[in-house]
């Protein structure tokens, strides 16, 4: 349940960096950053200090869930 | 409308990213990690889009592909996801300019500059992505 609810949270701040990244960087990027959301994940770090982007908060979510994720996976492995 | 078109058709999207060193050092330390875990069992990065919804991106399955295709399983590596080479191209070519000194990295990146101002070619690849991804969905191929 834990897993799953911050697999949806990583996926809806994974999302907003996306929109963030099609609405500044075009559709090409934008389409690169869908199909290789690593892109999108490497593109909301680069511009985080960005102020008119406001992707700290989403940013840090979406670390925190790949990191719960991480702990997660090890403790279900253990 | 049909230069907006044109504009956003012939961006130069690739070399933006290989002009850009924070972007090239961290997708190609990222893909390495992704493509050098998948190789040794373990989970890398897993798609939010399968995770969430059963459903996979454009680009899901790409690591595994190109994991058979680097141990020369072209076949497997073809049913698995057919941008194999192109992505796995991409990835060399992204690891080249990391690696090489500038004048040679700058002569690279300008070449493909023109390429893609030239012929489109970042959009035509992903829109055949694209439109692979929706002929695997409907189960096609």
């Amino acid at each position: 349940m834990l897993s799953w609810f911050g697999t949806a949270l990583a996926w809806v701040a994974g999302i907003v960096v996306l929109v963030k990244l099609f609405q500044k960087e075009g559709i090409l990027k934008g389409i690169l950053g869908l199909i290789c959301m690593i892109y999108t994940y490497i593109w909301g770090w680069m511009h985080l200090k960005d102020e008119s982007l406001n992707l700290k908060t989403w940013m840090y979510i979406w670390t925190g869930c790949i990191v719960l994720g991480i702990i997660l996976n090890f403790m279900n492995r253990g | 409308m049909e230069a907006k078109f044109r504009q956003a058709w012939f961006n130069p999207v690739f070399s933006s990213i290989l002009d850009s060193p924070p972007e090239r050092i961290a997708l190609a330390g990222f893909g390495a990690l992704q493509v050098g875990l998948h190789m040794t069992g373990l989970q890398g990065w897993a798609c939010p889009f399968k995770a969430v919804f059963g459903i996979p991106c454009p680009g899901c399955g790409l690591t595994a592909a190109m994991d058979q295709l680097l141990h020369g399983d072209v076949d497997a590596a073809f049913h698995t996801h057919a941008f194999a080479p192109i992505s796995l191209i991409a990835f060399l070519v992204i690891f080249a300019a990391v690696l090489t000194p500038a004048s040679l990295r700058d002569k690279m990146v300008a070449g493909i500059n023109r390429f893609e101002r030239n012929y489109g070619m970042t959009a035509w690849v992903l829109s055949a992505l694209i439109l692979y991804w929706c002929v695997r969905l409907f189960g096609l191929v």
